[in-house]
């Protein structure tokens, strides 16, 4: 016997099988030629055959069910309720996830904005940023010129006499 | 599959069903919902209960719908579910059960089986010719007293006149199987309504008399 198998699902005997069939109607003709021959010699097996068929028959003393249309119309009624709400939790679900899409896209642009900003700020040399760096010299310009000569300048600048500014050099 | 699709005309008529069509599951309902109850019923026991879930399986078939594809015959796919609904409430009351017993110690009105079957066929009726009523009393007690798989597949045979392959797949079991689970049903059914056949006397009055077939038949069928 299998793990998972009733005792009522082992297999039945040989001769057990060969009755269901007979009952059934579905025993070919040797085998069914086979038994008539042990029902007329063998009054028990012939006795338990017409139990058997008689306690199978009985139970066509059972009554069958009778709906009337009220069992329909509710059960539509039931299904068409349950059916709608299956529609609006369908489409509460769909705008939540359209929401969820919505959201995460706003985010991705954003982040992506963000990054190609700061790619962009990296990698392309910014004309304005020399500019801002030379400010100090532009300032002071006039004064420069009236100097003269840069490389008197650059002796000053390392000759440390002016150490406050020396740092704000460019 | 095509097989189906093209001569089992419910397989059609779920197709439509599939695709929306009101009309169609109120046709396959009114086809079907009086068979789903008879069966239910006596899977059950109770008329109310077995509406219940009769309701729940046409719900579950319009609710599988959109995936159903026709794999067996539709009225197979329908018992299967009726099963699976029938499997889930007998479940559902053994746990109930369960948590009622733990609250009380006795409950007078859980009689086995075997006992509902012994007070239906009332042992204190004379041996006499029984009208239609006590008849069926007897038949439908003795159904009550097989074990739930030896009674679906009873049912699923005599009332629906399944094939142990449809059976099988019904039940999740082999053909065999289905054979040999018929066959012991058959002869529980026998044991169990005998002194019925034998000279119209109620079971009852059998098991009162000597020791019981019935009990035999009772521990037999579990």
């Amino acid at each position: 016997m299998k793990a998972n198998e009733h005792s009522d699902e082992v297999a039945i005997s040989r001769d057990e099988e060969m009755l269901v069939a007979y009952l059934d109607g579905k025993l070919e003709d040797d085998a069914a030629r086979e038994l008539a021959e042990r029902l007329a010699d063998d009054d028990a097996l012939r006795q338990r055959v017409n139990r058997l068929a008689q306690a199978w028959a009985l139970l066509d003393e059972l009554p069958r069910s009778r709906l009337d249309e009220s069992f329909t119309r509710s059960t539509i009624e039931m299904v068409s309720v349950a059916a709608e709400a299956d529609v609006q939790r369908e489409v509460a679900s769909r705008i939540r996830w359209q929401w969820l899409a919505g959201v995460s896209a706003a985010a991705a642009l954003a982040m992506a904005t963000g990054i190609g900003f700061w790619v962009t700020n990296q990698i392309v040399p910014d004309a304005n940023r020399q500019l801002v760096e030379d400010l100090p010299i532009v300032e002071e310009m006039d004064l420069y010129q009236q100097i003269g000569s840069v490389s008197f300048l650059e002796q000053l600048a390392d000759s440390e006499v002016f150490p406050e500014e020396a740092g704000n050099e460019p | 599959m095509e097989l189906y699709r093209l001569h089992d005309p419910d397989v059609q008529l779920m197709l439509q069903v599939r695709e929306d069509d009101a009309e169609a599951f109120e046709e396959l309902m009114l086809r079907y919902q009086s068979r789903v109850v008879t069966v239910l019923e006596h899977l059950v026991g109770q008329r109310d209960q077995a509406e219940d879930l009769a309701q729940d399986v046409f719900l579950r078939i319009y609710r599988a719908r959109k995936t159903y594809v026709p794999g067996a015959k539709f009225s197979t796919w329908l018992f299967t579910i009726t099963n699976n609904v029938a499997s889930n409430a007998r479940r559902n009351r053994a746990r109930r059960k369960e948590v009622r017993w733990e609250g009380s110690s006795g409950d007078s009105t859980a009689l086995p089986a075997m006992e509902q079957l012994a007070v239906a066929a009332s042992g204190q009726m004379p041996a006499r010719r029984l009208d239609k009523k006590e008849v069926q009393d007897i038949v439908r007690a003795a159904i009550s007293g097989l074990n739930e798989r030896q009674r679906l597949a009873v049912l699923l045979s005599k009332f629906e006149d399944m094939s142990y392959e449809d059976i099988a797949t019904t039940m999740e079991l082999s053909p065999q199987a289905v054979k040999s689970l018929l066959f012991r049903a058959r002869e529980n059914l026998r044991q169990i309504l005998e002194p019925y056949l034998a000279d119209g006397t109620p079971p009852g009055d059998e098991s009162n008399a000597n020791g019981s077939a019935a009990s035999d038949v009772s521990a037999e069928a579990e």
